[in-house]
């Protein structure tokens, strides 16, 4: 839940002056390191290191940030060992770090340790220091140009290291990252060119700078750039720099009317930057941290923004459960739903006079990882064409590039899957296959092969079942090739496929296509696993013809709100009818068009101004991968689908998921036929305080609520006429503890988008008559209907209810026999809400 | 330094769908038997389709949608171009199809009320099947 700034001087906040958050190291750990990386203490702390029960390493750190503190090892890392770690500062010592066991790298990557990758990009003519990312941690780096090491680090950081460079980078060099663990070497890094910097080079910039402050950034550096700094116009020395931001430790610490100033310079030939200058604030200006979302459960806070080396102080209603540094800061007590939460900075000398304040939410997930972000091999790609089967496809290779040979360790794993892609109508003159290559190479870099479908033969105004068929069948022609090819000696997919876990992904018709496909295939030795339908048709709806439920494989659907094209977002209706095998998706998203998932279709046909295509191909890049990995590659991902946990980098705030796994109990999902006072499960359901509900077809027919549904399937509207209106639903006796309360919702659309959010209560009943209550806004609240000129929509999502957050006004809920669950409109505002899947769930 | 207030960019012209002007359509009697390579149709065998031999004055454009015929109560979804201007819609069940209906163009999913009256109205055809 978003918070707010207070004043501290207004809170009784108690410090406990005995408490000392653990640090915690990086993981994973992996045999054969010569080193760890130590992030959370408190600047200048002891660091006790423990290898198998005793201290290994003891040093005094500097800064947690940027890049931890790397501990040299006196012997590699064993497989099976335990390490754990703690700090001491100021005469107190934290507990220890949980232990983290040595693992073997080989298996978490049969092919290979991942590429390095060379972040930031580019590198730059006389670049003297470059950061290789993807690192494992311990392992050793190393970069060449032309050919020749130009820099090496052994006993790396993770997730990423600095490498000088010497010589410096000279002009058009071909420069790679190199890694090895264990002598066993990854593949390199892409390559990158060297190129001229910026001229003139940026005058340098400063974060903000406080009185007390130990550590200066300084901004807007030229990748591989010297830094010259100078603190009240006493020369501090040269600093390399990666490049985006430098950040020093100085000593002493900082003291208002001071100066500071910095140049920056690439080749010694040419002239530096303009010189950048900042004064340091006063103590008073220093202002309260950034911090993540928190929910119940959890045990660890992360910190958004902080200044550089301050101490990060966490309170639990009021008492201190905190001291550590950014990122994370570990707690002493786990939070609970309801709780009151307050963050605050503190520098030698300086308290930070502002303090966050926040509430604990019931569910509000943390944004870690990233789906997209696995990147292990290169890639390689080629056309293909026999006769009208044709396309491109991306697969992992032993080097990047047009036709390179195939990943020859990954395909000594074993075959590797296969995802066949299929854009939709549009001009024949444009080669649509060709405009989901980045998301070709998300999947090829991870270790699938991703086909585009060339589908132009099809294009134009031919339309209806008969071209969705054409198009269904072409795409199992390309399946057919590639199975050919599977099986031709000599060929570069010859013994590689493995066309028993086959995804699918599909644009517009072709969205409408790849549902089609699995319904028809037959048995030709295909099991496809997961299907995609992005922005999908659905022409046998509107022909008349049964929509076709997907069934026997994942399925997922992406829904452009502001879609010009597709109107109807006709893919929530696949997602109505499929099947959880094992699980179902949908991805509403908010201000996104038709064509920009494709790099082929140049119009905004959006009905609103939308975000830009880069972070449309973001959405489909995000939860594609999602999708893939979890089903083809056995990764743990979904979790990003089900709302554990959020992708960082990705505009969640216009993302409305919905999400359905199998093996759960359904309570009410409506599709019965046996009317609104009988539930799923055969329980009767009741109505009091004036509520008004009943079953209606979701689905763009005269007998639907109103005209804003537009998927297809049954569900309820709730319209309370009075405030505290309660629709109850009996379950027989349920022992939820641990469980959660899954519910898709949306605030019926009805016209204008009327001012302000509105909610709902879901209440948890036991056998006793004590109900406990749980607000909608505790669990990241109801999503505001898409403003779309002209039409109206109710598109459901899941919100996820703890039933540990259920709290009774009086007495105690007893989880283990709850009887009904409840849903209270106590909002007053008396709009209506709709209603679908209720199920309890094991998470 | 100054500041630029900067200036509202105006968004893109939108991809036009507006469907092109009717100027003839013709019907006959034909069969409907499509071939799938790969699998059995869910469509129909039919020997006594009716096809609409429809001809405008430009091009339908290329979209998601498809280009839908209104026969009085009767969508036709299925069609075929033969090239910008000619385009050939069927209808599966023309026992369903009213003499005199006026027809419209359309496009497939959006409300029958949004379909363009093209001026023609349906005459059943008089000629014998021929070969799809």
């Amino acid at each position: 839940m978003d918070g707010k700034v207070v004043e501290r001087d207004r809170l009784d906040l108690q410090d406990d002056r005995e408490l000392l958050s653990p640090p915690w190291l990086g993981e994973p750990l992996y045999q054969c390191a010569t080193a760890v990386t130590v992030f959370g203490f408190v600047p200048h702390a002891e660091i006790d290191l423990e290898v198998d029960g005793a201290i290994a390493v003891s040093i005094t750190a500097e800064f947690p940030e940027p890049v931890g503190e790397t501990l040299a090892l006196s012997a590699p890392l064993v497989s099976g060992q335990t390490l754990r770690v703690r700090q001491r500062w100021a005469g107190l010592t934290s507990p220890w770090s949980p232990s983290v066991v040595v693992r073997d790298h080989t298996v978490d990557y049969p092919a290979g340790p991942p590429r390095p990758q060379i972040n930031p990009p580019p590198v730059l003519h006389c670049g003297s220091r470059t950061r290789v990312a993807n690192l494992l941690g311990g392992g050793n780096v190393w970069i060449t140009a032309d050919g020749a090491e130009v820099g090496r680090v052994n006993g790396c950081a993770i997730p990423g290291q600095g490498v000088n460079v010497n010589p410096f980078y000279g002009s058009g060099q071909r420069v790679r990252a190199h890694f090895e663990l264990c002598r066993d070497q990854s593949p390199p890094s892409l390559e990158h060119i060297t190129q001229p910097g910026p001229v003139p080079l940026p005058i340098p910039g400063f974060d903000d700078v406080y009185e007390g402050g130990e550590q200066l950034r300084i901004n807007s550096i030229a990748n591989g750039a010297r830094v010259s700094v100078s603190r009240n116009g006493l020369p501090l020395g040269t600093f390399r720099c990666w490049g985006g931001a430098l950040l020093l430790g100085l000593n002493p610490a900082f003291s208002t009317g001071e100066n500071l100033e910095a140049s920056q310079q690439l080749c010694p030939t040419d002239p530096p930057s303009g010189t950048g200058t900042t004064p340091v604030q006063p103590c008073t200006s220093l202002p309260a941290p950034g911090v993540g979302p928190v929910q119940a459960g959890d045990s660890r806070l992360v910190v958004t923004s902080s200044v550089p080396g301050s101490q990060i102080l966490v309170y639990r209603n009021l008492v201190q459960v905190g001291l550590g540094s950014a990122p994370i800061v570990n707690l002493t007590q786990t939070l609970v739903a309801g709780d009151t939460v307050h963050v605050l900075q503190k520098l030698p000398g300086c308290v930070g006079r502002l303090v966050v304040e926040l509430t604990v939410a019931c569910v509000d997930p943390p944004y870690q990882g990233d789906p997209t972000a696995l990147d292990l091999f290169p890639v390689g790609f080629i056309e293909y064409a026999d006769g009208p089967v044709r396309g491109s496809v991306y697969y992992p290779a032993d080097d990047d590039g047009e036709n390179t040979a195939f990943n020859e360790r990954l395909a000594g794993t074993g075959r590797v899957p296969v995802v066949f892609m299929a854009h939709g109508n549009h001009s024949p003159a444009d080669p649509s296959y060709l405009g989901y290559d980045y998301f070709q190479r998300s999947l090829a870099r991870m270790g699938i092969v991703a086909v585009s479908v060339d589908c132009n033969a099809l294009n134009g105004a031919g339309s209806g079942v008969g071209n969705i068929e054409d198009r269904a069948d072409l795409i199992i022609d390309s399946i057919r090739h590639f199975q050919t090819l599977d099986v031709t000696p000599g060929s570069l997919f010859g013994g590689k496929l493995d066309l028993a876990r086959v995804g699918l992904m599909g644009h517009s018709r072709g969205g409408d296509a790849i549902v089609t496909l699995p319904a028809v295939i037959g048995s030709i030795g295909v099991t496809i696993r997961a299907g995609l339908a992005l922005a999908s048709t659905n022409f046998r709806y509107w022909f008349g013809l049964p929509t076709i439920a997907p069934a026997g494989y994942a399925f997922m659907t992406v829904l452009p709100a502001a879609d010009g094209d597709v109107v109807d977002n006709n893919g929530a209706q696949f997602y109505d009818q499929a099947s959880p095998d094992p699980f179902k998706s949908q991805v509403y998203v908010h201000s996104t068009n038709h064509n920009f998932f494709n790099r082929e279709w140049a119009f905004d046909d959006g009905v609103t101004p939308v975000i830009s295509r880069s972070s449309h191909e973001r959405i489909l890049d995000v939860y594609g991968c999602a999708l893939f990995r979890s089903t083809l590659l056995g990764h743990a991902t979904e979790v990003y689908l089900d709302q554990t946990l959020k992708p960082v980098g990705t505009p969640i705030a216009i993302v409305h998921l919905s999400y359905q796994k199998e093996g759960q109990t359904t309570v009410d999902n409506h599709e019965d036929r046996n009317g609104i006072a009988v539930n799923s499960l055969m329980l009767p359901t009741s109505q009091a305080g004036g509520m008004s509900a009943d079953e209606y077809p979701f689905d763009q027919v005269s007998a639907a609520f109103n005209g804003s549904f537009f998927g297809l399937t049954t569900g309820m509207v709730a319209q309370p006429l009075e405030r505290g209106a309660v629709f109850r639903t009996e379950v027989g006796s349920e022992d939820l503890t641990g469980r959660e309360i899954w519910l898709r919702v949306a605030e019926v659309a009805t016209g204008s988008v009327p001012a302000g959010g509105t909610g709902f209560q879901l209440g948890l009943e036991d056998g006793a008559g004590t109900i406990g209550w749980i607000d909608s806004d505790f669990v990241g609240g109801l999503p505001r209907p898409f403003d779309r000129p002209g039409t109206d929509k109710s598109m459901l999502s899941l919100l996820r209810f703890k039933s540990g957050c259920a709290r009774p006004q009086r007495g105690k809920l007893d989880l283990q026999g709850i009887v009904a669950v409840l849903i209270r409109c106590d909002r007053g505002d008396k709009r209506a809400l709709a209603f679908d899947d209720l199920q309890l769930v094991k998470p | 330094m100054s500041s630029d207030p900067g200036e509202l960019e105006r968004q893109p012209d939108r991809p036009t769908y507006d469907l092109p002007r009717v100027t003839s359509v013709e019907t006959r009697r034909t069969q409907f038997a499509p071939r799938r390579r790969n699998f059995k149709t869910a469509l129909p065998d039919v020997d006594t389709a009716v096809e609409f031999l429809v001809v405008t004055d430009g091009a339908i454009p290329a979209r998601a949608l498809g280009p839908v015929l209104v026969v009085g109560e009767s969508i036709l979804t299925e069609v075929a171009a033969a090239d910008d201007t000619h385009y050939r819609f069927v209808a599966l069940e023309p026992q369903t199809l009213e003499p005199g209906a006026p027809i419209s163009l359309g496009w497939s999913g959006r409300p029958v009320t949004e379909s363009i009256p093209t001026g023609f109205r349906f005459e059943p055809p008089e000629s014998a099947p021929e070969e799809n």
